[in-house]
This record gives structure tokens, C-alpha cells and sequence, in this order.
């Protein structure tokens, strides 16, 4: 969405959104970030394409990326990019949540169900229950 | 010494069935800059630039049959660095598409198939669609705040057309709450077609243009026959 059709303008309307419910304090970017961002490795099929072992191995640029944040959670504002994050978080037991960016909103406006933390750590879990 | 256009003549190169490829692909210098930024270099001794170097020496058999396009995710970074504004993810996609379809890996082409047939990938009868949404509305509108919560399923006229990862309706039924929470706190006016749904778009993903323009050809159709300005496709 943003090196291939919007550009960093969209990527700093989603860090908006982003410092606006998690806190800017909260908030640690990436690097590199926006256009010059590497892929996670979960879209373009290659979640369905069955080649597990290369997206893993794909994935560590990514995941060598988000450890070096020191972050415990990294949002992904996409389905594949949930999917392959998560994955690789437990694949490489790197020990970091991956939530979905509209279950923090959810969260931050105060109505995430108690059936809707799968993703959460144990410090967020019961937060606004 | 034997200088490199004595033991190549250029000239004589057989692009073959790449000839017609517009993505700029003989512009290539061979600077290596796309291999640099590739994510996935090194996996299969695949890298952007060889795969740039055998489309333009026409070597099909190799590109086609190789697993190199295909552990490719067409993120761009390689073009985005291109000194030479090579479309090196769109010659990815052109070379999928050349595969035979029953050699696609994985689940690709069955779940694309499944949707030109029935309308989603997985098959999913309408009247088993719209039993998950309102079954998935009810549950929200116990919640406090959300008292009265309905599912606003073919609205005419409404602000927001919203399509479907068929994933949410299928194991991640939770996944739906979030967005139509956000929806009724933002006072959205949204809908959702009771056919035809599906969000993703493995025409995309497997070069195949016919299919890809018959999916997208059916969200265009919902917007207009419910008459709804904007589209949130979120996949």
C-alpha cells in the first residue's frame, strides 16, 4: 500500500493513527521505514503457496528488524502481514504480540471484547475489561 | 585477449516468448542494487538480477519452471532501488501467469477457481455467509454499547462498501467485531454484499488477469447497484 500505490503520505496517516491510541511514547518505528520498509514475506501467495521453510527464511530481514525496536508488540495493518509476523514470532520464539492494528483501536476505545485478545500479551489482556 | 562481443554477439540474442515484455527488462546494467535490497536473495541461489538476466536472454524454460517467481512476494523494493526503473515485480507476475495452471503452487489457482464458481474461495454457500454475519452481529449487540447492532447487509446508498477476507468468516469470526465496532463508534454508514464478497484477489498473486478483472469486476458491480461512493477493500 504505501512503496506500491499511496506513498509515505498514507504511511504517516497509519503512524497517526498509530501514536494517537497506543501514545506517542509508546510508538517506536522501524528502520528502515515507509517506501524503503522490507516485506514481511506473507503476501504475494506466498502464505497459500505452501513454501514454508522460504518464508521463513524470508521473513528474518523482518524479524531482525522488529527485535532490533526492542518492541513486545508489532501492528501489522494487514491480514498476510499478521499471519507471517505472528509466525515468525513463534517460529523464532522471538517472544514479541503481533495484534492487528484495529484490535488496538478497539482496544483503545474501550470496547474489545474478552473473546477478541488472542493476540494480546499478559499485560494487556484484561485491560478495559 | 578475447573481448566480450567476440564470444557473444548480442545482436543474435533470442529474447523468444519475453520479446514482447514491456518492463524494460534489456535496460539492465547489472548493478546488483535490487540483489542488495531483496529480502529474499539467496534463498534457491535466486536473486532479482539473474532472474532480470534470464528473461532477458529469453531462457524461458528455466524462468517458468524455476520456483524463483514464486518465492518472490512482489513487494517492489527491487524497483523502488532501481537505478533503471526495471518493473521487475510486474515480470515476476508476467512469468507466474506462464506457468501451466494445474503446476501453480500451493492452494493458489483451487482457491482462485472456487471463486469464480461460487463467489469466494471457500466455497461458502450464501445463506451459510449471511448465518455467520448476523450470528457475529447478534453477539456485538449484547455488548454494552452496542444495544441494538445490526448487520446492514446490501444497504442501498450507504457511505461505505466493505469486501471480505475469507478468513473472517471462516476461523477468525472475532476478526469481523473489530471493524464493525470501529464503524458504530464512528457513526459509519457502511454495508456489505451478501454475495460475491470476497476481499482477496489470488488473480493477483498467480498472473491471472482474466480472473483478477472478473473478481474486481464484481465489487465495481456492488457499488453500483447499491449505489455506494467509497469502497474499504482491506486486503
Amino acid at each position: 500500500m504505501v512503496r506500491k500505490s499511496f506513498g509515505d503520505p498514507v504511511a504517516e496517516d497509519l503512524r497517526f493513527v498509530v501514536k494517537t491510541v497506543v501514545g506517542e511514547e509508546n510508538f517506536v518505528d522501524m528502520y528502515p521505514n515507509k517506501s524503503n520498509n522490507y516485506c514481511c514475506g506473507g503476501g504475494g501467495g506466498y502464505l497459500q503457496s505452501g513454501f514454508t521453510e522460504a518464508r521463513h527464511e524470508y521473513g528474518r530481514m523482518k524479524l531482525n528488524q522488529i527485535l532490533a525496536t526492542g518492541a513486545n508488540y508489532c501492528i501489522t495493518p494487514c491480514h498476510n502481514c499478521h499471519a507471517q509476523v505472528h509466525d515468525l514470532s513463534e517460529h523464532y520464539e522471538a517472544g514479541y504480540h503481533t495484534v492487528h492494528l484495529w484490535t488496538i483501536i478497539c482496544l483503545a476505545l474501550g470496547c474489545l471484547g474478552e473473546n477478541e485478545r488472542t493476540y494480546l500479551g499478559e499485560d494487556l489482556a484484561e485491560v478495559g475489561l | 585477449m578475447t573481448k566480450p562481443d567476440e564470444i557473444m554477439d548480442l545482436s543474435q540474442i533470442d529474447h523468444g516468448v519475453f520479446r514482447s515484455f514491456p518492463f524494460l527488462q534489456d535496460h539492465c546494467i547489472t548493478c546488483g542494487i535490487c540483489s542488495s535490497s531483496c529480502p529474499v536473495s539467496g534463498i534457491d541461489g535466486f536473486d532479482p538480477r539473474k532472474l532480470v538476466r534470464l528473461i532477458s536472454l529469453g531462457m524461458k524454460d528455466e524462468a517458468v519452471d524455476s520456483r524463483w517467481p514464486w518465492i518472490c512476494t512482489m513487494c517492489g523494493k527491487c524497483q523502488y532501488v532501481c537505478p533503471m526503473d526495471i518493473h521487475i515485480p510486474d515480470l515476476v507476475r508476467a512469468v507466474r501467469s506462464m506457468r501451466e495452471r494445474d503446476k501453480v503452487p500451493g492452494i493458489l489457482h483451487k482457491g482462485l477457481e472456487a471463486a469464480i464458481r461460487t463467489g469466494n474461495n471457500l466455497g461458502l454457500p450464501k445463506e451459510d455467509f449471511i448465518f455467520i454475519l448476523e450470528d457475529v452481529g447478534e453477539e456485538i449487540a449484547e455488548e454494552p454499547g452496542f444495544e441494538g447492532f445490526t448487520v446492514p447487509i446490501d444497504k442501498d446508498g450507504a457511505n461505505i462498501l466493505t469486501t471480505i477476507h475469507n478468513k473472517l468468516v471462516n476461523t477468525h469470526t472475532e476478526d469481523l467485531k473489530h471493524w464493525w465496532k470501529i464503524f458504530y463508534a464512528a457513526g459509519e454508514d457502511w454495508t456489505v454484499p451478501s454475495d460475491q464478497w470476497e476481499g482477496t484477489n489470488w488473480g493477483l498473486f498467480t498472473g491471472d488477469d482474466q480472473a483478477m478483472k472478473t473478481m474486481v469486476g464484481r465489487i465495481a458491480d456492488h457499488m453500483d447497484r447499491l449505489k455506494v461512493k467509497n469502497l474499504l477493500w482491506p486486503e
